[in-house]
């Protein structure tokens, strides 16, 4: 905490003059604090403070302080690396070149790593929105008793983690697994591991949770008289939904299906066990080019593509959204 | 942009949703609870099919993950607990996840506290960049951390790991701490004061208690997604430290085996477990707002 001996005195005045209850305890009132010098001291602290108006940087400081150290600063700096020299030993020489860049954009295997990245992306992206809004809807909605059980199922796979679930549908897609089991019922031959629904299919589970919750937030937070009105001027369920509900939520479904958008395009537990050898997302590129190649320039540069490509999209998406949204909704 | 063409489009589309009746019922069966039933029952299973899936073939004789399982047995579990290799993973895991936990309820309780009770240039910015860490491709995070930790010989170590998870387990911990805030009756803490107690008892004895529930989710939560976490683990992590999503990710190369689901099925009870125990004390849904 900084001691400026200028605003401390200042902001000492203020508090002396100001009339508040709680600066008129005597000692004797100030039961269960053992240590009265501490009190003092903290007490004084307070009063000097909390009127000023850095009061909230002072306390988010921490935070804010370790974000810069360890999310802004690392992120900057594979944005540095990305521009350096790869030297075979493992290490990487300081330098300005492009090499890596040119490496990345000429080379089709990895261009085709990106794209296939993207298609994924968004096609789960779409398929995770389609599938959570219904539960998200009625959780919020349909009063059922036992809605926060179904909150519960919602939040518990997202906490068991990527690899367990990946484990799960690799187990599940393989080709003596239940799913090939059960088509085989229908005389259906389709095994999904290693191919394109099969990911959409592990990756949309593994980001429904993160939907649910977003749209569920929206939900709960909308103006349900707006839902009566329509009721009552004649609108059935359909009606009211697709007229009225559904164009309150939109932002929570922008929300959501950005969150999904950007987590699918590093996905990285899912596209090793489903998708691999067949289907090559960028992140497991990423991983072997750090831990197997030792080649961290060029790993640096791919992320910095894939951010920046995450980015610009999300980008376009708010830019599409924004214009195509009705005045006064809300965003 | 509402043409007058649109609008007709628009109102056709209604005509027909308006012949549509929900409220119908089928012999006492209503239309719209069948419809709900039936969408519900398969998307949760769509969405809890993997986690149910490793269990069962944790429990399965079989090693081709075939399915009904014919027995029961435990062996795959004794398996786990003979080797000292996974034991080894699992204390470590918890011991950087307690650590990470610790820095980011430090940390972000007293940014939550801020922004719900201070006014301030950039709040909004603040709040909404508790967001950050889950809005760039995680796989960015981890080699992000790895070359900046390595500059300063981290990696590969507990304290390394612990700083590098802490940051993702804010956004949860933040959202979390937030909601059991915005949650708060503010006028217990006003009573508090015209009762005579100043800020720091109104804190320790009204504020803190009735935070609680909400610090101890926010705690929970941020151990079980350090817990669970592979895509930044498996970057900071070596010969000697080996954290089990990373165990569970290095064994799959060698193809799956229903060891990992036995290691996969103690995650999910120790998760499950975690969950139930802030469900039961403090109403984990209600303390993240969602009631």
């Amino acid at each position: 905490m900084s001691d400026e001996p200028g605003s401390g005195v200042g902001a000492g005045q203020r508090s002396g003059v100001s009339d508040e209850p709680g600066t008129t305890v005597d000692a004797s009132r100030r039961g269960g604090i053992t240590v009265p010098f501490l009190h003092d001291r903290l007490h004084g602290l307070i009063q000097r403070y909390k009127q000023e108006s850095y009061a909230g940087y002072l306390l988010a400081g921490p935070y804010l302080f370790y974000m810069l150290l360890f999310f802004f600063v690392p992120i900057g700096y594979i944005f540095l690396v990305s521009f350096y020299q790869n030297v075979p030993a493992g290490t990487m020489e300081p330098a300005f070149t492009l090499e890596n860049y040119i490496r990345f954009f000429t080379t089709p295997q990895y261009l085709n790593a990106l794209y296939v990245t993207v298609e994924i992306s968004v096609i789960s992206t779409v398929f995770t929105i389609v599938v959570s809004y219904p539960i998200a809807y009625f959780i919020v909605f349909a009063n059922w008793r036992y809605s926060e059980v179904l909150v519960l199922l919602v939040i518990a796979p997202m906490l068991v983690g990527n690899v367990v679930r990946a484990f799960g549908w690799f187990a599940l897609m393989g080709s003596s697994g239940v799913i090939n089991q059960v088509l085989g019922v229908f005389g259906v031959q389709y095994t999904l591991l290693n191919t394109m629904p099969g990911m959409v299919i592990a990756i949309s589970s593994v980001l429904m949770p993160f939907a649910v919750l977003i749209l569920m937030s929206v939900l709960y937070t909308m103006d349900t008289d707006l839902i009566d009105a329509a009721y009552n001027l004649g609108g059935n369920r359909l009606q009211t939904f697709l007229y009225v509900t559904f164009p309150l939520s939109l932002p929570g479904v922008i929300g959501a299906t950005l969150i999904a958008f950007v987590l699918t395009m590093g996905t990285f537990a899912t596209a090793v066990f489903i998708g691999e050898p067949n289907i090559r997302m960028l992140a497991p590129v990423i991983y072997r080019t750090t831990s197997r190649d030792l080649n961290w320039a060029f790993a640096a540069a791919m992320s910095f593509i894939l951010l920046a490509v995450s980015l610009l999209l999300v980008y376009l998406y708010t830019v599409v959204t924004s214009r195509n949204q009705p005045e006064g909704s809300g965003i | 942009m509402s043409t007058d063409s649109g609008r007709t489009k628009k109102f056709r589309l209604s005509s027909v949703l308006g012949k549509i009746d929900l409220s119908k019922s089928l012999g006492g069966v209503s239309l719209a609870g069948v419809s709900w039933a039936v969408i519900l029952s398969v998307v949760f299973l769509y969405l809890l099919l993997p986690v149910i899936f490793a269990v069962v073939i944790s429990v399965n004789p079989s090693d081709l993950y075939t399915f009904p399982p014919e027995s029961i047995t435990l062996r795959w579990y004794a398996a786990v607990l003979e080797r000292t290799q996974w034991i080894d993973s699992f204390v470590l895991s918890f011991q950087y996840s307690i650590l990470a936990t610790v820095i980011a309820i430090v940390l972000s309780s007293s940014a939550a506290y801020a922004i719900a009770r201070f006014e301030f240039r950039f709040r909004n910015l603040l709040d909404a960049a508790t967001f950050l860490p889950l809005m760039i491709p995680q796989i960015i995070l981890g080699l992000a951390l790895l070359l900046f930790l390595q500059l300063f010989d981290l990696n590969n170590t507990l304290i390394g790991l612990s700083l590098a998870l802490a940051v993702y387990a804010t956004p949860y911990a933040t959202r979390s701490i937030l909601a059991a805030m915005q949650n708060f009756d503010r006028s217990v803490e006003e009573a508090a004061y015209n009762l005579g107690a100043d800020e720091i008892q109104t804190f320790l004895r009204v504020t803190f208690p009735m935070l609680l529930p909400g610090l101890l989710t926010a705690a929970i939560f941020s151990f079980v997604v350090t817990y669970s976490n592979l895509q930044i683990a498996v970057f900071l992590t070596g010969a000697g430290m080996t954290p089990i999503p990373v165990r569970i990710f290095a064994q799959m190369q060698f193809g799956g085996s229903p060891i990992i689901a036995a290691v996969a099925t103690i995650n999910i009870v120790i998760v499950l477990a975690a969950i139930v125990t802030t469900e039961r004390l403090f109403g984990a849904a209600e303390a993240l707002g969602y009631t």
